[in-house]
């Protein structure tokens, strides 16, 4: 066992290299001159020359990426060109919301989308489960943005009862914390809790079906134990398996939430970064997004042993 | 006996209120990029330092220059300005604002990384004549400098010397000075919280020098940036917020409607206009492999006249915008209304002209355009291609991020190109200096004559103002009648905010705080 997940972290260093590699090139060879927006209005070109040779733009790419490369690996992502400030402190003092307002949809997500697909499943032919399925597609269907504006419009301008945009950090206060992030993770959650629903339902119908649980029938159990005991934990593998791949979805949708409610994480971050080009954040956020996911599908294979003793690594 | 005692301390607790806070709450769409008052001249950034630290000659919100921290200034002799500073006044840790800190801040801004060196370019020497009197020394006659000075901020010298920020935020050593995130000016407000494109906060200088003739009422002022459009008019609606600096042209009429809330516009110091490489052989970007359609001046008028820019302000800036005949704007020294004259919309003549020309069936062009940068910007330039299509010329339209679309301009990437010009020191020349001289680093127009050169120079050391007004008037002759550049229109920017508040609009689209008050 600890041989597989040391093997597993082994396994990522290629695919986090290929990544670097192809974040760089990307960046490095799309049109778009930081120096020029650094440089302002009413900069000359030899303004801009200057600002480019003391960025170190002006040396050969590979000798960018090896130097950048090199740094990375001493943990040493860069400085922002725009604020100056170091990416990795930038990145720390940016994580606290997105981590929040990630957390939170998830827990959202679990907590609506499993019993929904539950009871879905159980109810599988009703009006009930008919109209769970139309509330998945739904939720599939409406873009985030398009889900937050429609909130937005109703809960803060209209009845005034959260706030528009903001984040307060948890230290000022646990209800304005929940307050500013609970139209923001509804939003965010809206495709997952369809996603994990959908799943659920899935994965609980083929179960249902099988030998063992018209055994457990047989046996007498009651419908609510055969369901919670017997057949979700079963079911668990594939629904595990979403919540990881949801986290890809999560990465993405977070950049979007946080521009549209205006609060400061990395999310925001890299979306600004991208805008004015600023090479160091961009690729130190890439790469670090990167990370994140391949850690949490290992953590995700990790759990299949707990949840399904036939699987061994 | 208890109860008269209970009647008065009630009666007093209605009658003497406890003073809340006033805190402004606002936001735009760009954070402030330092506050390093001498390493970026950039618009949002010079706003939020301006705030904390100030110049010596200032801007009254009708643009005219005041005593800043200087109260008095005169040539003593033609190269020679002198300055004589205002007594008493200290900065926020406390220290005595003197000549010493003057020198020290003008040395500071003329230093490699320095972004306001530009602006003083001509000074040769600064001199600390005692405590409270400096002496500029410039290399020639220089007749407008104190209008130069009115971005530059004075810092204090000791301050800098013990946090090791003598040189401007300097990007070769990548390292975050104490400036970027500190500040300690004179300023009518102090720098309490920065977090870079999270949060600014001031509160208010007590002890500032000019709370006599500007008594706000403004305690807090809390920066938020929201680049999100919709977000940030919403935020202002539901108020959230105060005053938004840049709200969407399309949510104006919303914003005027809602109970609560109220709209301000004014003419904007910048003109947004069209330049064409009038210079090339031949045109990179057009079908006409052979000859460049816009060295013609005939084809440059027919464009120039094939632009409807009423019916641009009315559908595409929904009236918040005023048609333009020269590429600078009423307010700066210079312009006058004869100049600004436009040549009638015709596109049947326009077609006519073209043929004269040699262009009976129109040619191809690429127009380039940012996308994010000026008021509807990408929208306008739309609007251009469809004029321009009706009178035969096709024209393929290129809108880009800014960070690409200027690059474009600078480095003469382009045949047909939008640019807006702002001239924060409010005089004719910057105007000629950038984009119509023929080494202008703006001028990607190809367009040159002597004549103008000669002027350019010439007004640069003129002190005698009619003749230097008469320099000027030449030289805006010879710029109008060669139409390298079409003019569009001058913006109209428009400040959106609580009927609560009270903040006079200023021309150079940067609000000054201590002019604001908040209604009780």
């Amino acid at each position: 066992m600890l041989l597989y997940v040391l093997r597993r972290i082994l396994a990522t260093i290629p695919v986090m290299g290929v990544v670097a590699l192809f974040v760089f090139l990307l960046l490095h060879l799309s049109p778009g001159d930081p120096a020029a927006v650094i440089a302002g209005d009413y900069a000359t070109p030899a303004d801009i020359a200057r600002i480019r040779a003391q960025l170190g733009l002006d040396r050969p790419l590979y000798i960018q990426f090896f130097s950048w490369l090199g740094r990375v690996l001493t943990g040493d992502l860069g400085t922002s060109i725009f604020s100056d400030l170091p990416v990795s402190y930038l990145i720390g003092q940016r994580l606290e919301p997105t981590i929040a307002l990630s957390v939170l949809t998830m827990l959202i997500t679990v907590v609506v989308a499993v019993p929904l697909g539950v009871v879905a499943a159980w109810k599988a032919g009703t009006w009930l489960d008919r109209s769970i399925m139309i509330l998945a597609v739904c939720g599939f269907s409406i873009p985030v943005f398009v889900l937050a504006y429609g909130m937005v419009f109703v809960f803060s301008m209209e009845l005034q009862w959260l706030p528009v945009q903001g984040y307060k950090p948890i230290n000022e206060g646990l209800i304005p914390f929940l307050r500013s992030l609970t139209l923001p993770s509804i939003a965010l959650s809206a495709f997952l809790i369809a996603l994990v629903t959908r799943i659920t339902r899935a994965s609980l119908l083929e179960i249902l079906d099988e030998d063992y649980i018209r055994t457990a029938r047989a046996k007498g159990i009651t419908e609510r134990k055969v369901l919670m005991l017997h057949a979700l934990r079963n079911a668990a593998v594939p629904i595990v398996t979403i919540l990881g791949i949801g986290v890809a979805f999560l990465l993405g949708g977070v950049v979007v939430t946080e521009s549209v409610f205006n609060i400061p994480g990395v999310g925001r971050l890299v979306v600004d970064a991208i805008l004015k080009r600023d090479y160091p954040i961009i690729q130190g956020l890439i790469l670090a997004f990167s990370g994140v996911y391949i850690l949490i599908n290992l953590l995700i294979d990790l759990t299949y042993t707990f949840l399904d003793p036939r699987i061994r690594l | 006996m208890k109860t008269p005692l209970l009647c008065v301390s009630l009666a007093l607790t209605v009658v003497v209120p406890v003073h809340a806070e006033n805190v402004l709450r606002w936001a735009s769409q760009g954070d402030a990029l330092t506050f390093d008052p001498h390493a970026q001249n950039e618009g949002p950034t010079n706003t939020a330092n301006l705030q904390v630290y100030e110049p010596l000659v200032k801007r009254n919100e009708s643009l005219t220059k005041i005593p800043g921290l200087a109260t008095a200034w005169e040539t003593v002799e033609p190269t020679v300005w002198e300055f004589k500073l205002r007594e008493g006044v200290k900065f926020h840790d406390g220290a005595d604002f003197t000549a010493e800190d003057v020198v020290f801040s003008f040395q500071r801004a003329q230093s490699e990384t320095s972004d306001f060196r530009d602006y003083i370019t001509s000074v040769t020497e600064i001199k600390a004549v005692d405590d409270y009197t400096v002496q500029l020394v410039t290399d020639g006659p220089n007749p407008i400098l104190p209008d130069q000075l009115t971005q530059i901020g004075m810092m204090d010298s000791g301050w800098a010397e013990e946090h090791s920020v003598t040189e401007p935020q300097d990007f070769a050593n990548q390292e975050e000075t104490y400036a970027v995130r500190n500040a300690n000016g004179t300023g009518p407000f102090i720098l309490e919280l920065r977090e870079p494109d999270v949060r600014t906060v001031m509160v208010k200088n007590p002890d500032w020098w000019g709370l006599d003739e500007n008594p706000h009422n403004i305690d807090r002022i809390v920066y938020t940036p929201v680049s999100n459009e919709a977000t940030r008019v919403a935020a202002l609606l539901s108020g959230e917020l105060d005053y938004v600096l840049d709200p969407p042209l399309q949510d104006l009429e919303r914003i005027k409607n809602t109970p609560g809330l109220k709209v301000q516009s004014v003419n904007q110091i910048r003109t947004i206009f069209l330049g064409l490489n009038v210079g090339a052989e031949a045109l990179e970007s057009s079908d006409m492999t052979e000859a460049n359609p816009f060295s013609d001046p005939r084809v440059r008028q027919a464009m120039y006249q094939a632009i409807d820019i009423d019916a641009i302000q009315q559908k595409v800036m929904r009236g918040n915008s005023i048609p333009a005949g020269i590429i600078t704007s009423p307010g700066v020294h210079g312009y006058t209304e004869a100049l600004d004259a436009r040549l009638a919309h015709d596109p049947e003549g326009a077609k006519s002209l073209l043929e004269e020309a040699g262009y009976p069936d129109g040619f191809q062009a690429t127009l380039d355009c940012p996308n994010d940068r000026y008021n509807n910007d990408e929208a306008i330039c739309q609007a251009v291609v469809g004029m321009l299509g009706r009178i035969g010329i096709q024209v393929n339209l290129d809108a880009q991020t800014k960070s690409l679309h200027f690059p474009k301009i600078q480095n003469r990437e382009t045949d047909f190109y939008m640019l807006g010009w702002g001239v924060p020191p409010l005089d004719s020349h910057y105007v000629f200096n950038f984009l119509y001289r023929s080494d202008g680093s703006w001028n990607a127009t190809g367009f040159g004559d002597e004549r103008l050169d000669e002027l350019v120079q010439a007004m640069e050391q003129e002190v005698d103002l009619e003749q230097r007004d008469a320099m000027i008037a030449e030289a805006w002759d010879i710029a109008k009648e060669s139409n390298a550049y079409l003019p569009l229109h001058h913006q109209v920017i428009s400040w959106a905010m609580s009927d609560k508040l009270t903040l006079p609009i200023r021309a150079d689209d940067s609000p000054r705080f201590y002019m604001a008050r908040i209604a009780e």
